[in-house]
C-alpha cells in the first residue's frame, strides 16, 4: 500500500524524502521506557539541565504506537527480552533504536545465564552509545548521530537491498580498518 | 446565492483556517511556555528558535505508519478521531469576532452565525465532542483505552452540568442566549459611584467565572483533569492504540477545543471584543490568550487529580456552589436591581 | 422551497434508516451510535422547523447525556454476558411484527385522513418574533400556562434522584472498613532504641490504656516486637 519503497532514486524522490526526513529528524518522539540503571541517566538527560525531552524536537510518548525512537537503557535480561521485542513490534514504522550503555550493547559485566548479550540479538539497533552508564552528554551525542542517520532514510525511493547494505557495511568497515591501521 | 449567506460561508472558512494555524502554534507555545516554567529550553533546533517544530511534527505524523489493531472495531476505530476533529472547530461558529466590517463594498459580519440559542449550541457541540473519545477508547480493544473512554464519559457528563449551570447566571442577567447580544450588553459602562467599570460579567458573576474556568479545563481533558489520557496510568488512555495521523487528529481536536472554549469564556465573561481603547478582535485574542496561558500554567503547576477527587469536586463542591449562585442571581434580578 | 424539501427528505431518511439500524445491529455499541445519528438528524429537522431551542436541547440531553450514559454502561458490561437481542421465539416474532404493522397502519391512516383545519395558535413565526425569539416563546409558555406540570415534573425528577441515592447508599449493616490498626503489640523486652537495662514496669492498667480498644498481643521476645503505640504516633507525626 502507498507510495513507499517504489521508485528508483531520482531528484524527485530525493527531494520529497529530504522533506520527510527533515521532519522525522526534527521530531523524534521517544518511548518512555527504561530498563535499569542507565534509565536513571536517561531520565537525568530528560531533566531541565539537558532537556532531551523537548530540545531537539523530541518528546516522550507513553504509548509505543506514537513513538519513533526506542532508547534501550540498561541490562536486557532474558526475561525482559520478549517484552522489549514486543514494544519494538508495537511501534509504528519508521522506527529507530538507540542502545544505551554497555549492558544493552554487549551485555556489559553480566556474562551470565540470565542476560542477553547485546540487545541487537533481539531488535535491530541503529546507534550504540557506550558507557557504564553513559553520561547524558554521551546519550545526546548518540541522538545527534541518529539524527544524521535519519536524514538519510529512504521513504519513496526503493530501499537498498540486503546485499547492497551488506556491501556498504563491508566497505565502511574496510575504511575504518584502513584508518585505524593493522590490528594488533 | 444570498450575499449575506455567502459572506458567512467565506468567514467560516477563514475562521477554520485561522483556528488550524493557531492550533499548530498553540502546541509550540505550550511547549515553550512549559519549558520556561520548568527551567528548560524547549524545542529550539527546528527552524529559528524552533518555530518550524509544529510543521515538522505534522509532516512526521502524516508519513508515519497507520496501525489498526487486529481486534479493533474497525469502522468505529476509523470514525472516532474524525468525529473529535470535526466537532472541535464547529463550536466556534457562534463566537462574535467583532462588529461588521466592509470588504469590497459588502458588509461582512464578523461571526459565522448569530443564532438565538448560541450559548446552548456551544454546549451541545461540546457534549457531542466526547463521542470521539469514548468511541476511540471502545474501538481500540485495549483495556487502557477502554478505561480512558469510561473515565472520559463520566468526567464529561459531570462537568458539562457544571459548565452549563455556571453560564445560567450570565443568562439571567443578560436575558439572552445570543453571544452577540451578550457582548453588546458587556460593552456598556457600569457606573458605581465614582468608578466607571466595563459591564463585564466577570464583575457581576465572579463565582460563576471561577467555576466556568474549572469546568472548562475538565471539559477539554486538560491537566489536572486529564484522567482520560493519564500517561502514567493509562499510557495515553483513549489514544493508546492510535498512531500517525489518526493520533494527531485527537491531538489537534484537544488543542482546538482549548482555543474555542477560551474564546467562548472571553466572550461570555470578559466582554469579548470590548476593550478600553479601540474595540476589536485583538482584545478577544488577548483575553483568549490569558485563558490559554492559564491552562498551560495549570498543567505545569498542579498534579493530576485522583478519580474520586475529580468526581467529588464536581458533585460535592462545584454543583452546590453553582446552584447557590443561580439562586442568588435570580433573587437579585427579581428584586435587587432596583436597590442598586 | 424545493431545496428545503430535498434536505428534509434527506434528514428524515437518514433518521429512519439509522433508527432501523439501531434495532438490527448485533453489536450494542453500534446500535447506540445508530441512535446518536437518529437523534442528530431529528435535531436537524427541528432546526428546519424553526425550533432551534428544541434542537439544541435534544442534542444536549439525549446525545450529550443519556446516550453517553448508555455507552458508559455498555462498555462496563462484558458483551458476552449481554442477553441475546435477536433470539426471540417465533411466536414473539410474529406477534411483535403484527403489532408493529398495526401501529404503522394507524399512524399512516391518521396522517392521510386528517387535515389540519384549525386556526394556527399564537406562536406563529410573527408571534415568536414579537416576544424576542424561540427561546423566549418557549420560556413564556412553559412558565405561565404549564407551570404546574413543570413543577410536578421537577418534583418527580427530584424524587427519582433521591431514590437513586438511597438505593446506591452503602449498606449500614456491613462492617465498616477498618481504617486503623486494631492490634496493638506491647513488648515486654527492651523498648527499641533504648539502652535501659531495666524493663520499665508496665502495669496492666497502663497496658490496657495504651492498647485502647485494640486487641492486645503480648510479645516476650525482642524479635517478636513490632511497634509500640508511641512508635505509631511518632510515625504518624513524621
Amino acid at each position: 500500500m502507498g507510495i513507499e519503497d517504489r521508485f528508483e532514486k531520482s531528484i524527485l524522490t530525493t527531494s520529497v524524502d529530504s522533506v520527510f526526513n527533515w521532519a522525522r529528524r526534527s521530531s523524534l518522539w521517544w518511548l518512555q521506557f527504561g530498563l535499569a540503571c542507565c534509565a536513571i541517566e536517561m531520565i537525568s538527560a530528560a531533566m531541565p539541565r539537558f532537556d532531551i525531552s523537548e530540545r531537539f524536537g523530541m518528546l516522550y510518548r507513553a504509548s509505543p504506537r506514537q513513538a519513533d525512537l526506542m532508547i534501550v537503557s540498561g541490562t536486557v535480561t532474558k526475561k525482559m527480552a520478549p517484552v522489549v521485542r514486543q514494544l519494538y513490534d508495537q511501534m509504528a514504522e519508521p522506527k529507530w533504536v538507540i542502545s544505551m550503555g554497555s549492558c544493552a550493547n554487549i551485555g556489559g559485566p553480566f556474562d551470565t545465564y540470565a542476560v542477553v548479550q547485546g540487545v541487537d540479538q533481539v531488535i535491530p539497533v541503529d546507534v550504540y552509545v557506550p558507557g557504564c552508564p553513559p553520561l547524558p552528554e554521551a546519550l545526546y551525542y548518540g541522538v545527534l548521530e541518529l539524527q544524521n542517520k535519519v536524514i538519510r532514510y529512504d521513504t519513496i525511493a526503493r530501499k537498498q537491498s540486503v546485499d547492497e547494505a551488506e556491501a556498504f557495511r563491508e566497505q565502511s568497515r574496510a575504511e575504518a580498518q584502513a584508518e585505524l591501521g593493522p590490528r594488533r | 446565492m444570498d450575499a449575506n449567506l455567502l459572506s458567512s460561508y467565506i468567514f467560516a472558512v477563514v475562521v477554520l483556517n485561522v483556528l488550524l494555524g493557531l492550533m499548530a502554534y498553540m502546541t509550540y507555545l505550550e511547549r515553550k511556555l512549559m519549558a520556561a516554567m520548568q527551567d528548560r529550553v524547549g524545542p529550539n533546533r527546528t527552524g529559528p528558535v524552533g518555530l518550524l517544530q509544529p510543521i515538522a511534527d505534522g509532516i512526521k505524523l502524516l508519513v508515519k505508519e497507520d496501525i489498526i489493531p487486529k481486534h479493533a472495531d474497525r469502522r468505529i476505530f476509523l470514525l472516532a478521531p474524525l468525529l473529535s476533529f470535526v466537532l472541535a472547530p464547529v463550536a466556534a461558529a457562534v463566537i462574535p469576532f467583532g462588529d461588521s466590517i466592509t470588504v469590497f463594498g459588502h458588509e461582512v459580519n464578523l461571526y459565522v452565525a448569530d443564532i438565538n440559542v448560541a450559548a446552548l449550541y456551544f454546549l451541545a457541540i461540546g457534549s457531542m465532542g466526547v463521542y470521539g473519545i469514548i468511541l476511540g477508547g471502545y474501538a481500540s480493544a485495549n483495556r487502557y483505552s477502554l478505561l480512558g473512554g469510561l473515565r472520559s464519559a463520566a468526567q464529561v457528563i459531570s462537568y458539562e452540568i457544571i459548565l452549563g449551570l455556571s453560564l445560567v447566571g450570565v443568562f439571567i442577567l443578560s436575558g439572552s442566549l445570543s453571544l452577540v447580544e451578550i457582548v453588546n450588553q458587556q460593552s456598556e459602562t457600569l457606573h458605581l459611584g465614582p468608578l466607571q467599570l466595563p459591564n463585564w460579567f466577570i464583575l457581576s458573576q465572579p463565582l460563576a467565572f471561577v467555576i466556568f474556568l474549572i469546568a472548562a479545563v475538565a471539559e477539554t481533558n486538560r491537566a489536572p483533569f486529564d484522567l482520560p489520557e493519564a500517561e502514567t496510568e493509562l499510557i495515553g488512555g483513549f489514544h493508546t492504540e492510535y498512531s500517525g495521523f489518526r493520533f494527531s487528529f485527537f491531538f489537534l481536536a484537544e488543542y482546538i477545543s482549548m482555543i474555542v472554549i477560551s474564546l467562548f469564556g472571553a466572550t461570555i465573561f470578559l466582554g469579548g471584543t470590548d476593550g478600553p481603547i479601540r474595540d476589536g478582535v485583538w482584545w478577544l485574542a488577548l483575553k483568549a490568550f490569558i485563558f490559554l496561558f492559564f491552562y498551560i500554567w495549570l498543567r505545569t503547576t498542579v498534579p493530576r487529580f485522583r478519580y474520586d477527587q475529580l468526581m467529588g469536586l464536581a458533585w460535592k463542591v462545584l454543583l452546590p456552589l453553582v446552584l447557590i449562585n443561580i439562586l442568588l442571581t435570580g433573587f437579585i434580578r427579581l428584586w435587587g436591581l432596583g436597590m442598586l | 422551497m424545493a431545496a428545503e424539501v430535498l434536505v428534509f427528505n434527506l434528514l428524515s431518511g437518514i433518521a429512519i434508516v439509522s433508527a432501523a439500524a439501531m434495532i438490527m445491529m448485533r453489536n450494542p455499541v453500534h446500535s447506540a451510535i445508530a441512535l446518536v445519528i437518529t437523534f442528530v438528524n431529528v435535531a436537524a429537522v427541528f432546526i428546519m422547523l424553526r425550533a432551534e431551542f428544541l434542537a439544541v436541547v435534544q442534542i444536549i440531553v439525549y446525545t450529550g447525556a443519556i446516550l453517553v450514559l448508555i455507552l458508559f454502561v455498555l462498555m462496563l458490561v462484558n458483551p458476552d454476558e449481554l442477553p441475546d437481542f435477536h433470539g426471540a421465539r417465533p411466536m414473539q416474532q410474529i406477534f411483535g411484527f403484527g403489532l408493529g404493522i398495526i401501529l404503522l397502519a394507524e399512524i399512516a391512516v391518521a396522517i392521510l385522513t386528517r387535515t389540519v383545519v384549525a386556526e394556527p395558535g399564537p406562536w406563529t413565526e410573527d408571534g415568536m418574533a414579537a416576544v424576542g425569539g424561540n427561546v423566549q416563546a418557549i420560556g413564556q409558555v412553559l412558565y405561565s400556562g404549564y407551570v404546574l406540570p413543570i413543577q410536578a415534573t421537577a418534583l418527580v425528577l427530584l424524587a427519582a434522584t433521591i431514590g437513586a441515592l438511597f438505593l446506591g447508599r452503602p449498606d449500614e449493616d456491613e462492617e465498616p472498613t477498618p481504617s486503623r490498626r486494631t492490634v496493638a503489640t506491647i513488648s515486654l523486652a527492651h523498648t527499641r532504641g533504648s539502652d535501659q537495662d531495666e524493663i520499665p514496669a508496665l502495669s496492666s492498667a497502663n497496658i490496657k490504656h495504651e492498647a485502647g480498644d485494640r486487641d492486645l498481643i503480648m510479645a516476650r521476645d525482642a524479635d517478636e516486637f513490632t511497634s509500640t503505640p508511641e512508635d505509631d504516633q511518632k510515625g504518624q507525626q513524621e
